[in-house]
């Protein structure tokens, strides 16, 4: 097992060095996607196929063709057309709570859940040990031999 | 004809409020000839709901342009298919679809259970009753699908092009299929409640229910990909539409039911749980009509404005209110039968996974009301698209997709170091065993390569699944490979089914792998030109006009090579129509009919854009999707993994047989003490 172990975290580690590397390159659509269009139809720009659509993609591409980066774009986008183009939020001010939400309360969630499963799991732990420092157990008593054998089928069984 | 079917629909909405009253009066009184009038009359509007529907559907294959409806959703060009999808195309039409799905299966229901499950019977009735009156009461007093014209007019406006589409009679009556479905959980859950009969009774016989509704929900949300892939001519197949949405919420959330119900079936734990989330799932279906109908966001699927936006969210609030209500009121008796045993332990493994499911889909609930939160609090109007869902989404989608790999692996009751070593060794080590390949090939996207190693590590737990269950049947009953494996699953129809549809997510987020790899080329070419997209060489060949009765094709032909070694690879013809008079309050615009030539590997994907004077270039959008046929067939996959989870089981129907007979017989106990 220990062998296995360690080729795991060894292929781990070569996974880590071989993620270090450039990035792709941009394209038209991963700036056109962060904006929807401005002619009304409400449309992700990426997807517009109207006229409107192809104007600003044509744009963007102009844009990359002169070498400017997609935050570059985004934000030279954002100050001559508008800000209501955004396809999404920003990540500041009040619109941060948009993003941070979901993941709060996932987390929120979370805590929540394990704070009730461990109470549940120790208030049933503390009813055994209850039920064995009975004397008289209300509970039928089990068949040490037919437990062991439950428990030697249930590992069989991979359970 | 049509006289008929609006009398049929107003006597289903006086019958449905009639079923209900009995139904609600027998149970409470007690009174059999009450409840079996509540069931006649369930029957009856049932009834009158497949001749009202008939009669819309006849309305539409004789041309009877006197109804409004029809006038406005078909001509006489459109084929026998379209003109029987025609029926659901508009608001008062898929209402009433609902409505007829609703009255089918209260038939069914009712048919089912006439022997068994008596003293819950007469709720579900009513339940069933009380959600039919409701639309029927929509239809007869705002959206009628019966309206007559002013005048009589010698033609349709014909069916929205958009609408023209295989997509278009499958895509609609398998999402209301899946909506009307998980009312039936609803139903019995409300029933459970309303009796104090809090057993896990009503989740066994509703288990083929859930499964059904949840498959044909799946399926809807399928097939409404596929259409959006081929027919809205972007080049994508989700784009996070608020439709999309309310229809993704209720089947995230019907989900974690599907799950967390195993729990309460083998441990009596989570029953108030299980009732939470079917409520959830279900007022959340008629939150998704509510946002196709009221016109408050804007969607390519929303129908205009009509004014039923109040009266369904008054439902949705009934239905929210009056289900937690019940369930507030009957807390004290709804307590597990047993505890857990550990925190590590397949149980709890199932929770995080609903906890997840539950997340995601606050996630797109809260990304669907932000706008509005947004101008309410601070007056800014801001969009929110699909980059905030993609980015929202995709961490709990892998948390998702990494728990229905541990969920398999973890006991249940309480995993120990050495079960959970046993388990998770192999699939870890297939998973980076496959990462490392795809790193030494190239892969450099982190999100893509993560999701792989999940889906390594997922695979790698089902395989482990299937190899040791068959090697226990070969060792147990000296069964051949083959063999053991065809009769594990046959005699474990519901866990290898269920594992099987596993397999059908697995291919979807492998499919969704793709996403950042997809490359895009867009230019304007003459005849003869070419044009290169990824590995393949483009020539554009010629371009022609069809014209074709109410509208115009203007078709191009599209060689595909090889680029590197000039081999064709085949042709495509994708097409701009051209429409002289669009129905269904369409704008005048030309509609995209896109061409792909797929593979496993990727989907060669054409937009076409002919000039409009001269024909003598045209615009091409080209993309390469990668992997996009998993997606399509992930939903064959899950098909199959259904089909054999719901089959009937001998072995479940003799234990059902046996809790009917345990319930028959306290039953009989309690009438001597009751009377």
């Amino acid at each position: 097992v220990k062998r296995k172990l360690a080729v795991i975290s060894l292929l781990a580690a070569f996974l880590l060095h071989g993620l270090a590397a450039p990035a792709l390159a941009l394209k038209v659509g991963d700036v056109a996607g962060e904006f929807i269009c401005n002619c009304g139809c409400n449309k992700n720009l990426a997807h517009c196929d109207m006229p409107c659509g192809e104007e600003l993609r044509g744009f963007i591409k102009d844009q990359i063709r002169k070498g400017l980066g997609k935050e570059q774009i985004v934000q030279y986008m954002k100050v001559n057309f508008s800000q209501a183009l955004l396809a999404a939020p920003e990540k500041k001010g009040f619109n941060l709570t948009a993003w941070i939400t979901p993941f709060a309360v996932v987390f929120a969630g979370g805590v929540l859940m394990l704070k009730v499963l461990s109470a549940w799991a120790s208030k049933r732990h503390g009813g055994e040990d209850d039920d064995d420092n009975n004397d008289t157990p209300t509970k039928p008593s089990v068949d040490k031999e037919y437990n062991d054998r439950i428990e030697a089928e249930l590992k069989e069984f991979g359970w | 004809m049509s006289m008929i079917g609006y009398f049929a629909l107003v006597s289903a909405m006086v019958i449905s409020a009639y079923a209900t009253a009995m139904s609600v009066y027998g149970a409470r009184l007690n009174r059999k000839a009450l409840i079996a009038s509540g069931e006649r009359a369930a029957l009856a509007v049932g009834g009158l709901l497949i001749l009202s529907s008939a009669s819309l559907w006849y309305a539409f294959f004789t041309r009877d342009f006197s109804l409004d409806y029809v006038y406005n959703y078909s001509d006489r060009t459109l084929g026998w298919l379209y003109t029987l999808s025609a029926f659901w195309a508009g608001n008062a039409g898929s209402l009433l679809l609902w409505a007829l799905c609703l009255g089918i299966f209260t038939i069914i229901i009712i048919l089912q259970n006439q022997h068994k499950n008596r003293d819950l019977m007469p709720w579900v009735t009513a339940v069933l009753s009380v959600c039919i009156l409701f639309f029927t009461s929509l239809m007869v007093f705002i959206a009628n699908p019966f309206v007559r014209m002013a005048f009589l007019p010698e033609d349709g406006r014909g069916l929205n092009p958009m609408l023209q589409n295989p997509g278009m009679y499958l895509h609609p009556p398998t999402t209301y299929l899946g909506y009307v479905g998980f009312g039936i959980p609803f139903a019995f859950a409300i029933a459970a409640l309303a009796t104090g009969r809090l057993s896990d009774v009503w989740i066994r016989t509703t288990r083929r229910w859930t499964i059904f509704a949840w498959f044909f929900l799946t399926l809807g949300n399928l097939v409404g990909a596929w259409w959006a892939y081929y027919t809205l001519g972007w080049g994508g197949y989700w784009g996070w539409d608020p439709v999309e949405n309310a229809s993704f919420m209720p089947w995230l959330v019907g989900t974690a039911y599907l799950h967390s119900i195993m729990i309460q079936e083998k441990k009596g734990m989570l029953k108030i749980w299980n009732m939470s989330l079917i409520f959830i799932t279900f007022t959340l279906t008629i939150l998704g009509g509510m946002i196709t109908r009221s016109g408050i966001i804007n969607s390519v699927h929303t129908f205009s404005q009509s004014g039923l936006g109040p009266y369904m969210f008054g439902f949705f609030l009934l239905t929210l209110v009056g289900s937690f209500g019940l369930l507030i009121y009957r807390l004290p008796q709804l307590k597990s039968e047993s505890e857990l045993d550990s925190i590590i332990s397949r149980e709890s493994a199932f929770l995080f996974n609903n906890l997840i499911l539950l997340g995601i889909a606050f996630a797109v609930l809260w990304g669907t009301v932000f706008p509005f939160v947004s101008e309410a609090l601070v007056g800014a109007k801001v969009t929110v698209g699909a980059p905030f869902y993609d980015q929202v989404s995709v961490p709990l989608g892998l948390a998702l997709l990494f728990l229905m790999g541990v969920c398999p692996l973890i006991a249940w009751r309480r995993a120990s170091g050495e079960n959970l070593q046993r388990n998770f060794l192999y699939p870890l080590l297939v998973s980076f065993v496959g990462a490392g390949i795809l790193v030494a090939q190239g892969m450099r996207q982190i999100g893509a390569l993560l999701t792989l190693i999940l889906i390594f590590f997922v695979l790698a737990t089902i395989v482990l699944e299937f190899y040791r269950g068959t090697m226990a049947r070969r060792r147990m009953a000296g069964e051949g490979y083959l063999t053991a494996f065809v009769n594990l699953i046959w005699k474990n129809k519901r866990r290898y089914g269920g594992y099987i549809i596993h397999i059908g997510v697995i291919m979807m987020f492998f499919a969704a792998v793709g996403g950042p790899f997809k490359l895009e080329v867009e230019e304007t070419l003459r005849p003869g030109e070419t044009l290169v997209a990824g590995n393949y060489k483009v020539v554009f060949d010629r371009m022609w006009e069809q014209p074709q009765e109410k509208k115009l094709n203007v078709l191009a032909a599209v060689s595909i090579f090889d680029n590197k070694t000039g081999k064709r690879l085949g042709s495509v013809t994708p097409r701009k129509e051209y429409y002289e008079d669009m129905g269904g309050g369409a704008s005048n615009q030309p509609w995209t009919r896109v061409a792909v030539r797929a593979t496993f590997k990727e989907d060669l994907y054409f937009i076409f854009s002919p000039d409009e004077q001269g024909r003598e270039m045209a615009g091409f959008k080209v993309l390469v999707n990668p992997l996009m046929r998993w997606m399509w067939l992930a939903g064959f996959v899950m098909t199959f993994g259904t089909i054999i989870a719901v089959w009937p089981d001998e072995g479940e129907k003799r234990r059902m047989a046996m809790i009917y007979a345990k319930g028959t017989a306290k039953q009989k106990e309690r009438v001597p003490s009751e009377a």
